[in-house]
């Protein structure tokens, strides 16, 4: 009963605060119930936080941007970071792709770039791109909304867009990572627009 | 042994490179030239070599003058679900679910509150000028408040006042070029208004046939961040911005 209570609320408010700023709707419904969609799947494997230059690729889940010099940057939710080459703004193109799981921040100041992984804050030496270096991490930089028991655990979104997802913490235990999602009979709480 | 030695010689460059920038950055509380340029939406910035993160309910402050040994200064308590930070002049505009909240950096160490405009539950990126803040408050998802621009004025930056509430229907992200503000508005497009006089705002135009979330006015350029990935817009004429790149990814 104890656990349901739980369950409930931290469906609540995990939902609230993921429809608010990551585009993730709580649908309206009376009644929950389950249906087919989406459960997250955790992970203790931490080669799944390497870090490391690729070559372009395609664009999952457009996240948000930040600009230095004629190099664009923009997070793909999740995944990393596409750099872009804006020296001709017509011309603007995709030059190379940093491979960060769990990020969805970025800021740059001299050579270095910060970025979130997961709950962990790493800093990048970027000043080769296409080669950059783990220079730091500071794990647990964002654990207060896990300890909480609400807020954005799940930092990859679902494969698809239109489906419900399940946004419990049903398998989740403190220094799991999110690796990606399965499909399976969830409540029709969340909602993947 | 011949990897590890010239791992030693490269972490030592590495190091000469990184003391060496550290030595061209001021101590301005201004951002250097060499840090870059976020938009509304970001919950990380960094403003005289510190960086400032969002938690939850707090912004964890840290000391990138060594940067890569960032020093945690301790945490701002911003009340509900901190959202944005938005660093302009000395101050950061921090938009949590509840407020918008200005702190002093004057002593970046050690952000000092100096103002508050609550509002009802929503999500509200800020961005400033003068002695004028927009905050966009959305009421979708997030909470009741009326969607719309919401315009502050801060020239007592201890009690802002609300001078104008422009309706504009789901607002996200914004950014401002000279006396122009850029509303995002996802499906519905990026309004421009003209702020020239904020307590009398003149939507100019829509620009739609894209779902935009956000935007960065750099220089002449506008790059805004869509659902499909990125647009680049030349913005040296505000009366006809048109567009010029778009990434293909």
């Amino acid at each position: 009963m104890i656990n349901m209570r739980k369950l409930l609320l931290v469906l609540f408010v995990s939902t609230f605060v993921l429809s608010a700023c990551w585009d993730w709707t709580r649908k309206p419904v009376s009644t929950y119930k389950k249906v087919w969609g989406y459960k997250p799947v955790f992970t203790q494997d931490t080669t799944f936080l390497k870090v490391q230059s690729e070559a372009p690729r395609q664009m999952r889940n457009p996240g948000k941007i930040y600009v230095r010099g004629n190099l664009i940057f923009q997070n793909d939710i999740g995944y990393g970071i596409h750099i872009i080459d804006n020296s001709t703004p017509s011309q603007a193109r995709p030059v190379g792709f940093i491979k960060v799981n769990g990020s969805s921040e970025i800021s740059i100041t001299g050579n270095n770039m910060y970025v979130n992984s997961f709950t962990t804050l790493v800093v990048l030496d970027i000043s080769d791109w296409q080669n950059v270096r783990v220079v730091k991490r500071i794990a647990d930089a964002f654990k207060q909304g896990i300890n909480a028991g609400y807020y954005q655990y799940y930092y990859i979104p679902p494969p698809v867009h239109g489906v419900y997802y399940d946004c419990s913490l049903t398998g989740y235990r403190p220094g799991m990572l999110q690796s990606g999602w399965v499909q399976d009979s969830v409540y029709n709480m969340c909602f993947f627009k | 042994m011949k990897q590890f030695r010239s791992s030693i010689l490269l972490s030592l460059l590495g190091f000469c490179i990184a003391a060496c920038s550290k030595e061209g950055g001021s101590a301005d509380v201004s951002n250097n030239s060499s840090t870059g340029t976020g938009g509304s939406l970001a919950r990380f910035t960094i403003a005289a070599n510190h960086l400032y993160l969002a938690d939850y309910s707090t912004v964890e402050v840290y000391d990138i003058s060594d940067a890569a040994n960032p020093v945690n200064k301790g945490s701002i308590n911003a009340g509900f679900g901190v959202e944005t930070i938005f660093p302009y002049e000395d101050k950061l505009f921090i938009g949590s679910m509840n407020g918008m909240f200005i702190y002093s950096i004057a002593d970046p160490d050690n952000p000092v509150k100096l103002g508050e405009a609550r509002h009802v539950r929503s999500c509200d990126p800020v961005v400033a000028s003068g002695t004028t803040a927009y905050v966009t408050l959305r009421g979708t998802a997030c909470g009741p408040a009326t969607d719309g621009l919401y315009i502050y004025d801060i020239t007592n930056i201890m009690a802002p006042v609300l001078k104008k509430i422009l309706a504009l229907s789901t607002p996200s992200g914004l950014g401002i070029k000279d006396s122009v503000v850029f509303v995002c508005r996802g499906n519905s497009g990026l309004t421009l208004v003209n702020v020239k006089n904020p307590s009398s705002p003149q939507p100019m135009y829509t620009v739609s046939g894209n779902n935009f979330n956000d935007v960065i006015p750099y220089g002449n350029l506008l790059i805004c961040y869509v659902s499909t990935g990125l647009l680049i817009y030349d913005i040296s004429n505000l009366n006809q911005i048109v567009k010029v790149g778009a990434v293909n990814y």
